[in-house]
C-alpha cells in the first residue's frame, strides 16, 4: 500500500517565503530499506530539502503495487534516483508519467476521506516546483514538462477537491466506467429532484434559498456517506448510485448559488 | 448566461408573461456566438407547453426521467382521448439545459393529434435533426424519446389498472 506520505512532502521553499527561487539541497542518503513495508514509518519533517529519493525506495520495493510507478525513476537531466514529477537533486521537472495517479501526486492513499491532509498546501508546493513560469530559462523540452506537470496537478488537485468528481475518479481507478448517458427513471428520486429544482427556482428571497441549499447540502452529505460505506465494501453498484445521487444534489445546488 | 437567465424566467408557470423581444433578441446575440441553433433558441423563448396536468386524471399519462450525466430532469404528460386513443394534449417541465427543453418542447407539440402507437416510434434522431442538435447534445434527445414512452407506458398501465377494478 502506498505509505503515507504526506507528512514527509514538505517540499523545499514552502518556508522560504513566496519571490524566492526554490534553494535545492541534495536530499540525505537514501536509508536502507527496512525488511518488511510493515514496520516502515515516515520520519519526521525535515527542513531541508525533498525526500523523493526516500519516498521512491519503498514503493519500488513493493513490486506488487497496483498503484504503479509512483516512486520516480531516474532524472533525466543529472541522473539522479527518485525524480518525482520534479527532480529533487537538481529540480529539473521531469516529463509526465502516466502510471501515476493523482493520489500519488499527493501522497496520498487511494481512498475516499482525505479530509486532514492540507491538500491546498501540497498543491500549492507543487506549483512551486512545476510552474512553468518558473522554468523561462530552461531548454523548450523542460518547458514542455512543466507545463504538462503543471497541468497534471491542477486536474489532479481539482478531481480530488471535490467529493463527486472524487468518487468518480476512485471508481474510474478500479476500471468502471459509469454509462452516463443512459437515461434514469426511478420514480422516486426524480420526483424527489424535480420538486426540489421547483422549490429552487419558486424560491423568491435569499433566505428560503439558504434553507433549501443547506438541506440539499445535508443529503448531499449522506450519500457521500453512503458512497464511502458501498466503496469500502466494493459494493460499486450501489458507490455508482450514490455518486448518481450526489450528481443531482450537487446539480441543484449549483441553482441555488446562481441564485444567490 | 443570458440564455439561462432566459431560460430560469421562462421555465414553468413564469409570472412575468414568455420573454419580450429585446430578450429574445440579446438572447439570439448569445445563442449565435455559442451556436445553438435558432429553433432551440426557439423553444426556449418561447417554450410551447410548458406546465402540468393532474397526474391523477385518468386520462393523463406522467414520465418523468433523467440524466445522471449533467442533472437534468424531465417530465412529460399526456392527456389522452380514451376513446380514439389520441393524444389532445401535452405538457412538460424540464430542468436542464437549452438543448433538452428545446427537446421536450418539440416532443410535446409532435405528440399532439398522434395515436399512441406513433408517438412511442418518434425517435430521439428525429427531434435532434429539427433542432441541429450536435454530437455532445444528443442524450437531450434520447431523454425527450424516453420521456415520451415513459408517459404512454405510465397512461396505459393506468388504463390497465382501471379496466381490473372495473371488472
Amino acid at each position: 500500500m502506498w505509505r503515507r506520505a504526506g507528512a514527509r512532502l514538505h517540499l523545499a521553499g514552502a518556508a522560504t517565503g513566496a519571490g524566492r527561487s526554490v534553494r535545492r539541497r541534495p536530499p540525505p542518503p537514501i536509508p536502507s530499506a527496512p525488511s518488511s513495508s510493515a514496520s516502515y514509518s515516515p520520519p519526521s519533517r525535515h527542513s531541508n530539502g525533498v525526500f523523493w529519493g526516500s519516498v521512491g525506495a519503498p514503493c519500488r520495493r513493493l513490486s506488487n503495487q497496483p498503484s504503479g510507478g509512483g516512486g520516480g525513476g531516474a532524472c533525466w537531466s543529472c541522473g539522479a534516483t527518485g525524480a518525482f514529477l520534479s527532480c529533487g537533486a537538481c529540480g529539473s521537472v521531469q516529463p509526465v508519467d502516466p502510471a501515476v495517479d493523482y493520489f500519488q501526486i499527493f501522497g496520498l492513499k487511494r481512498e475516499y476521506n482525505i479530509q486532514g491532509n492540507n491538500l491546498e498546501g501540497k498543491y500549492k508546493d507543487w506549483q512551486k516546483k512545476l510552474h512553468p513560469d518558473l522554468v523561462h530559462s530552461k531548454s523548450e523540452k523542460e518547458r514542455g514538462f512543466a507545463a504538462e506537470q503543471s497541468a497534471l496537478v491542477i486536474d489532479a488537485y481539482r478531481t480530488l477537491s471535490n467529493p463527486l468528481s472524487r468518487a468518480l475518479y476512485l471508481l474510474k481507478l478500479e476500471g468502471i466506467h459509469v454509462d452516463e448517458e443512459k437515461t434514469i427513471n426511478d420514480p422516486e428520486l426524480l420526483m424527489e429532484m424535480m420538486e426540489m429544482r421547483e422549490a429552487v427556482s419558486d424560491a423568491s428571497d435569499s433566505q428560503t434559498l439558504e434553507k433549501i441549499q443547506s438541506q440539499i447540502k445535508g443529503k448531499l452529505e449522506t450519500w457521500s456517506a453512503s458512497f464511502q460505506e458501498a466503496y469500502d465494501k466494493k459494493d460499486f453498484e450501489r458507490a455508482v448510485e450514490a455518486t448518481q445521487r450526489m450528481r443531482y444534489y450537487e446539480r441543484a445546488v449549483e441553482e441555488t448559488v446562481k441564485k444567490l | 448566461m443570458m440564455l439561462r437567465a432566459a431560460g430560469k424566467r421562462l421555465l414553468g408557470a413564469a409570472p412575468g408573461g414568455v420573454g419580450g423581444g429585446e430578450a429574445a433578441l440579446a438572447a439570439a446575440v448569445t445563442a449565435a456566438r455559442r451556436g445553438y441553433h435558432e429553433r432551440v433558441v426557439e423553444h426556449y423563448n418561447n417554450p410551447r407547453n410548458v406546465g402540468a396536468f393532474d397526474k391523477d386524471d385518468a386520462d393523463v399519462g406522467t414520465g418523468i426521467v433523467g440524466a445522471p450525466a449533467c442533472g437534468d430532469v424531465m417530465k412529460l404528460q399526456i392527456r389522452v382521448d380514451e376513446p380514439s386513443g389520441r393524444i389532445v394534449d401535452a405538457r412538460f417541465k424540464t430542468f436542464g439545459c437549452g438543448s433538452a427543453i428545446a427537446s421536450s418542447s418539440v416532443a410535446t407539440e409532435w405528440v399532439k393529434g398522434k395515436q399512441m402507437e406513433e408517438v412511442v416510434a418518434i425517435k430521439n434522431t428525429e427531434i435532434a435533426k429539427h433542432l441541429s442538435l450536435p454530437p455532445v447534445k444528443l442524450h437531450c434527445s434520447m431523454l425527450a424519446e424516453d420521456a415520451i414512452k415513459a408517459a404512454a407506458k405510465d397512461y396505459e398501465a393506468k388504463k390497465g389498472k382501471l379496466a381490473k377494478s372495473d371488472e
